[in-house]
C-alpha cells in the first residue's frame, strides 16, 4: 500500500454477477462515468451497460489477413517468374494454384500475430502495477468476487457521496482505492 | 437424463449433459481453489516416478538427435526407393497428437461446445509440445541440420529462394505458423488464469512469478470483452488452419507419383487420422489427471464420453480411408497399385497393415458402447491401441509404399536399425517432459471459462 495522498477511487465488493452487473447499471443511471468493473471470469453484456465500446480489432485482424497473404502471393509469384525463374518437369513459372497454399498460411499467419498485439494495444498489458492491486480484497476478483470501481477522474467524484451512494447499492464492502 | 444425452448439442441446451453428475463444484469461487490446489499441493510420488522416466528418454533423444546429425542418415535404415523413413513417419505422427488440441480449442469453441473447457487447456499444451517434437524431425531428416534455414525465404543477395511449387516448402510455413499460431491461442487464454494462480500463491517470489506472467492482468471488463474478442478471432483462424496443416502433409504424399500416394483423399484423410489419433492422446491425459489429481469433478465422465464419441467418428472416417485406398486400386486396375494393395496385404509388411486395421477399425466399434466409453480403463486401453494404429498407419503409407516404386527392380523392404527405434522411442521424452513440467505449474483446467458454465449450469443466479 502507498500513502494516502492520492486516490484512484472508490471500489465496492460484491458477492455475483448478478448484483455486480445490477449496481453497475444503476452507477450508471447514477451519471457515473469513469467506473470499472473487475470480475473473476468474462461476464456477459457488462461492458455494454459500462459504456466500453469494441475497438477496431477485427477489423485490423482481417486487413492483416488480406495483407499477408497478398504480401506472399506477390512474393511466390515474383521468385517464380522474376527473382529466379527455373523450368522444372515443365511445369508453368506462374502455377498460381500451387502459391494458393502458403498465401492462405501466411495470411493466418499474419492475423494471427496481429489478433494478439492489437489485444495488448487494446488492454495496455503487460502493467506490472495498477492501483486497483490496492483495493481490498482484491485477489479475490480472480475466483469468487466481483468489484466494482468509480474512479476520482469522473467529474461526479465526491468521496463521501459516491462511498455513500456505493454502499446503497448492498456490496459486501465497500474501500478506498490509493493509488 | 443421461438417457436422453446427445454428443452434439445446439448452443444453450448442453447443460443437460451435466446435470446428472454430482458436481463437488458449483461456484466460482470453488473451481478457482480445485484448479489451483492441484499447483500448490505436494508433488505425488508417481510424478516423480514419471519425471524421471521421462528425463531419461529425453536423454536418449540427445544422443539419437546428436548421433543423426553429426554421423548423418545413414544410421537410419533408409536407402534407394525408401528414401523416407523413421523421419518422416514420426514427423506426421507427432504433429496428428497435435491436431486433436486446436481442433477441441478453436473447433468446439466456435461451435459452442461447452464440454471442451474440461480438455481445451492441456489438450492445447499437448498441442505445443508435439508440434515442437514433429518440427524437429524434418530437420534431422534433411541430413545437412546445419543448413535448416534454405528451406525458409530468408533475404539474401542472389534472391536465392525456395521452390514454392513444392510441397515439402508448404510443410515447413504451414508447421512454423501453426506453432506460432497455437502459442498465442494457448498464450491468452491462460493470461487470467495465471492471475487466478498469482492471487491464490501464499509465497511471495511464486506470487511475482506468476504476476509477470500474468502481465498485471487485473480482470477488468475492458480486458475481458478484448481477451474474449481476441478468442474467437484466434479459434476462427485456428480451425482452417488445423484442417490445412495436415493437408499439406498429405499433399507431400498426394502431389508424389509413387503408388499408394497418389491419392486425391489424402489430406481429408491425414486430418481426420490426425484429429483421430490426438484425440487418444487426450483421453489417455484426462484419465491421468482424473485419477492422479482427483479432478473428476472437472472432467467428468460426459467429458470424457463426449470425447470418446468424437474419436469412434474420426476413426470411422479413418476406416472409410482404407476402404477407398483398396477400392481405389480395385476400381482403376491400375498394375502398381493392385500390386502395391497385394502386397500390403499379404506381403512381408501383412503383420503391420493387420495390426493397423485391427487397431484403427475394429477395436474402435467397443466405442459404440455406452460401458465401454464410461470405463476409464477401457478407453485407456483403447487409446493406446489408436496411437499405436495411427503410428502403423503413417509407417504403411511412408516405408511400405515406398518399398514397391514403378521400378520392379527396385522392390525392397525397410530395414531396421537400433536408430529406427531410439527415433521411435525417445521422442516421448522430449513430450513428456515439458508435459509434466505444464502439469505440475500451471493450471490444467481454463480456470475462467470453467467458473463461467458453472455459473451458467449451476444455477447461481
Amino acid at each position: 500500500m502507498s500513502n494516502n495522498n492520492c486516490m484512484h477511487g472508490v471500489a465496492a465488493e460484491f458477492a455475483d454477477a448478478q448484483s455486480l452487473k445490477a449496481a453497475a447499471q444503476q452507477a450508471r443511471d447514477a451519471g457515473y462515468d469513469n467506473v470499472d468493473a473487475y470480475t473473476p471470469y468474462y461476464v456477459e453484456g457488462l461492458s455494454e451497460i459500462l459504456g466500453e465500446r469494441p475497438g477496431p480489432g477485427p477489423y485490423i485482424v482481417l486487413i492483416a489477413l488480406f495483407v499477408g497473404a497478398g504480401f506472399f502471393f506477390w512474393f511466390q509469384q515474383f521468385l517464380n517468374t522474376q527473382g529466379y525463374p527455373f523450368v522444372i518437369a515443365g511445369r508453368p513459372l506462374n502455377s498460381w494454384q500451387s502459391f494458393t497454399i502458403l498465401t492462405f498460411e501466411v495470411g493466418v499467419l499474419f492475423a494471427g500475430i496481429t489478433a494478439a498485439l492489437t489485444m495488448f494495444v487494446r488492454t495496455g498489458l503487460p502493467q506490472p502495477y495498477h492501483p486497483i492491486f490496492n483495493a481490498e480484497n482484491i485477489d479475490l476478483a480472480s475466483s469468487s468476487r466481483y468489484f466494482l470501481c468509480i474512479r476520482t477522474t469522473d467529474p461526479q467524484f465526491h468521496l463521501q457521496k459516491t462511498t455513500d451512494f456505493l454502499t446503497e447499492l448492498g456490496p459486501l464492502n465497500v474501500s478506498e482505492v490509493t493509488c | 437424463m443421461l438417457k436422453d444425452e446427445k454428443p452434439f448439442r445446439a448452443a444453450g441446451q448442453a447443460s443437460a449433459t451435466f446435470e446428472s453428475e454430482a458436481r463437488p463444484w458449483s461456484t466460482p469461487g470453488e473451481v478457482t481453489n480445485k484448479v489451483t490446489s492441484v499447483i500448490f499441493r505436494d508433488t505425488p510420488l508417481w510424478w516423480w516416478f514419471a519425471f524421471v522416466v521421462s528425463l531419461g528418454l529425453l536423454g536418449l533423444y540427445v544422443v539419437m538427435f546428436l548421433s543423426i546429425a553429426i554421423r548423418g542418415t545413414y544410421l537410419w535404415g533408409i536407402n534407394v526407393p525408401v528414401v523416407w523413413g523413421m523421419g518422416i513417419v514420426n514427423l506426421i505422427f507427432w504433429i496428428g497428437i497435435g491436431h486433436a488440441g486446436t481442433f477441441i480449442s478453436a473447433f468446439l469453441l466456435l461451435m459452442r461446445q461447452h464440454w471442451r473447457g474440461a480438455f481445451s487447456r492441456f489438450a492445447e499444451a499437448m498441442t505445443l509440445f508435439a508440434v515442437a517434437v514433429a518440427g524437429i524431425f524434418p530437420l534431422l531428416h534433411l541430413g545437412r541440420i546445419e543448413l535448416f534455414y534454405y528451406i525458409l525465404p530468408y533475404p539474401n543477395t542472389m534472391i536465392l529462394h525456395p521452390q514454392f511449387r513444392s510441397p515439402l516448402v508448404w510443410d515447413s510455413l504451414a508447421i512454423l505458423t501453426y506453432a506460432t499460431v497455437s502459442l498465442i491461442f494457448w498464450y491468452i487464454d491462460l493470461i487470467p488464469d495465471l492471475g487466478a494462480m498469482r492471487d491464490k500463491a501464499k509465497r511471495l517470489w511464486v506470487k511475482r512469478a506468476y504476476g509477470a506472467a500474468a502481465m498485471g492482468w487485473r480482470g477488468e471488463s475492458r480486458h475481458w470483452s478484448a481477451l474474449h474478442r481476441t478468442a474467437y478471432m484466434l479459434a476462427a483462424i485456428a480451425t482452417p488452419l488445423v484442417i490445412s496443416v495436415h493437408s499439406v502433409i498429405g499433399l507431400d504424399f498426394a502431389v508424389a507419383q509413387v503408388p499408394g500416394w497418389h491419392h486425391t483423399i489424402f489430406p481429408p484423410f491425414f486430418v481426420a487420422g490426425a484429429i483421430f489419433s490426438g484425440l487418444a492422446m487426450v483421453l489417455i491425459f484426462a484419465v491421468l489427471f482424473r485419477s492422479g489429481f482427483g479432478l473428476s469433478g472437472l472432467i467428468t465422465d460426459n467429458h470424457i464420453d463426449n470425447a470418446a464419441k468424437l474419436m469412434l467418428v474420426t476413426g470411422l472416417i479413418v476406416t472409410y480411408g482404407y476402404l477407398i485406398e483398396n477400392f481405389a486400386a480395385w476400381f482403376t486396375d491400375h498394375d502398381y497399385e493392385v500390386a502395391l494393395a497385394v502386397e500390403r496385404a499379404l506381403g512381408t509388411y501383412a503383420p503391420l497393415y493387420w495390426g493397423m486395421i485391427i487397431s484403427n477399425a475394429v477395436i474402435i466399434q467397443a466405442l459404440w458402447f455406452k460401458r465401454v466409453r464410461r470405463n476409464n480403463t477401457a478407453l485407456v486401453i483403447i487409446s493406446i491401441f489408436v496411437l499405436i494404429g495411427m503410428w502403423l498407419e503413417r509407417f504403411v503409407i511412408v516405408p511400405v509404399s515406398l518399398s514397391f516404386p514403378y521400378l520392379e527392380s527396385g522392390w525392397t523392404t525397410f530395414q531396421w536399425t537400433i536408430w529406427d527405434v531410439l527415433t521411435i522411442v525417445a521422442p516421448f521424452g522430449l513430450f513428456l517432459v515439458p508435459m509434466l513440467l505444464f502439469m505440475r505449474f500451471l493450471p490444467l483446467l481454463p480456470i475462467h471459462e470453467t467458473q463461467q458454465v458453472a455459473i451458467e449450469e449451476g444455477g447461481h443466479e
